[in-house]
């Protein structure tokens, strides 16, 4: 009979056998990095492969420090190491000692060549990217059923955007076929025009895992999607074909939920601030017409609509004034004027009675001169008839004639008693006073 | 002419209407525009502002997964 083995006897009893047999203790072992995880701690763990089979692998951290190949998904390498059976899990694992480059793997190969072909077909030219709706009616999640990727896409769409509508196509995300499925969910989101907004993706893992979005397949479907389309693959660094395709690249799942939906409170916010902007803004905008208007009212000219006339009735009272002393003015030279007349006048008058009395004295004089009286005073008499006419001729006397004589202090009465005899005889004519 | 302007503003779509109410906001906020065409433009505004709000406010959760390709739907089973 063969002995009784505990779990943990025959796992550490089958390592001692591998770890001791001369051919298969220590191996050389050629294939393809896979799966590679890289923790704190500095161990790798990662899966090697070739077409049919593939096995675990550990690299700790001592061996990858000093390694000078770092480790990269697809990578083919040839490891040196030792085989080991897990003791807790009984999984057998290769323990890697050293690793050596060997080239890129064959799905990491036909990955860059598809993506050279699709980029050269212009599948992923930026001009066929369509705009994303800002605010998507119905959102078409593209995903597994199964697993913290729909759920994530859930928690953050109600999270920003509580009311959201959302529809899963379930498709299985790994596996051979699975991008058909994929592509088949895609075009039949379009068919049925199930929403404005595709989230396509599965959550982080190794290139095979990631091989149904890096299928030609899945490309041309999510390239000729009229419905939008957000690639959701993995963790950040991983990059598929899917993505490149697709209108918008989000690094995950949770990512592309939240490029699908803008947060809802903050637009809400933003509509009510914008109201209140609006209002605010209405009653600047009025108290602007108000103060315009009260400026107005206070202006002079409305306060006291006869303001205007101010100006005119001060010039009309500056020119009234100066047409009044003008006047005075006038009338003061003019009597000035009319003085300085008069005392030439009067001057003159003086003048002319001065003049007239020189002269009257002056004719006064001559007719003292002419006068008979003054005749008389020097002995002559004047001879009249008694009705005072002058006789100046003795023939004109006839006897008996009454006469008078004219003395210069008085007269006397006179009888003719001789006529004429001759004019020589004068004695004779003499009268008889 | 206000009548139109009702009949208009559920055509729009959310963000149209944002972007015309910040347009309002901005025109508002210049005080240029005469006051009649202001109390339009408010009036506009804030009719914008309460449809953009209910817009945001009116939609319907819905949550389905499609069981099949004819378009039928059943609710997401969340615990799966």
């Amino acid at each position: 009979m063969n002995p009784v083995f505990s779990v943990t006897e025959l796992n550490r009893a089958v390592n001692d056998r591998l770890s001791q047999d001369p051919v298969l203790g220590k191996v050389r072992v050629r294939g393809e990095v896979s799966g590679l995880k890289t923790y704190p701690s500095g161990h790798s763990y990662f899966t090697l492969k070739d077409d049919t089979a593939s096995v675990s692998c550990v690299l700790f951290r001592q061996p990858a420090g000093q390694s000078s190949v770092k480790l990269t998904e697809g990578m083919q390498v040839l490891l040196f190491a030792r085989t080991n059976l897990f003791d807790k899990n009984g999984r057998f694992q290769l323990i890697v000692d050293g690793v050596q480059e060997e080239g890129l793997g064959d799905l990491y190969r036909r990955y860059l060549d598809l993506k050279a072909r699709l980029s050269e077909q212009g599948l992923f030219d930026q001009e066929r990217k369509l705009p994303l709706p800002f605010i998507p009616d119905r959102i078409v999640a593209i995903t597994s059923e199964a697993g913290a990727v729909i759920r994530d896409i859930i928690h953050v769409l109600r999270r920003r955007f509580p009311g959201i509508r959302l529809i899963l196509i379930p498709v299985p995300v790994q596996g051979a076929g699975a991008e058909h499925e994929i592509a088949a969910a895609i075009q039949l989101a379009n068919q049925l025009s199930l929403g404005d907004v595709i989230i396509v993706g599965r959550g982080g893992g190794s290139l095979e895992d990631l091989q149904p979005f890096n299928e030609e397949v899945t490309a041309l479907a999510i390239a000729a999607s009229r419905i939008p389309v957000i690639s959701a693959v993995g963790h950040e660094t991983d990059y598929t074909i899917a993505d490149f395709a697709a209108d918008l690249r989000a690094p995950t799942p949770s990512a592309a939920a939240e490029l699908a939906v803008p947060v809802k409170d903050d637009l809400l916010l933003r509509a009510e601030q914008l109201g209140a902007a609006c209002e605010l803004a209405m009653v600047r905008r009025l108290e602007l017409a108000a103060s315009r208007l009260s400026a107005l009212a206070t202006r002079p000219v409305l306060v006291r609509p006869t303001a205007f006339l101010d100006g005119h009735q001060a010039r009309i009272q500056l020119f009234s004034h100066r047409l009044l002393s003008a006047w005075k003015e006038a009338q003061i030279q003019a009597q000035r004027r009319v003085e300085d007349r008069r005392a030439a006048m009067e001057a003159a008058l003086v003048k002319v009675f001065s003049d007239r009395t020189l002269a009257l004295a002056r004719t006064a004089q001559t007719l003292e001169a002419l006068s008979p009286l003054a005749v008389l005073s020097r002995g002559y008499s004047l001879v009249t008839d008694p009705e005072g006419r002058s006789i100046s001729r003795a023939r004109d006397l006839a006897k008996g004639d009454a006469l008078e004589l004219v003395f210069q202090d008085g007269r006397v009465g006179g009888q003719v008693t001789r006529p004429l005899v001759h004019a020589d005889s004068q004695e004779e004519g003499k009268t008889n006073g | 002419m206000d009548k139109d302007r009702t009949d208009k503003v559920p055509e729009l779509t959310y963000e149209a209407a944002v972007s015309r109410l910040e347009e309002i906001v901005t025109l508002l906020e210049r005080g240029e525009a005469p006051l009649d065409e202001s109390m339009d433009l408010f009036r506009e505004g804030v009719r914008l502002s309460s449809f953009c709000s209910g817009k945001l406010k009116e939609m319907k959760e819905e949550m389905v997964k499609l069981v099949d390709a004819d378009g039928s739907v059943a609710p997401i089973d969340q615990e799966s």
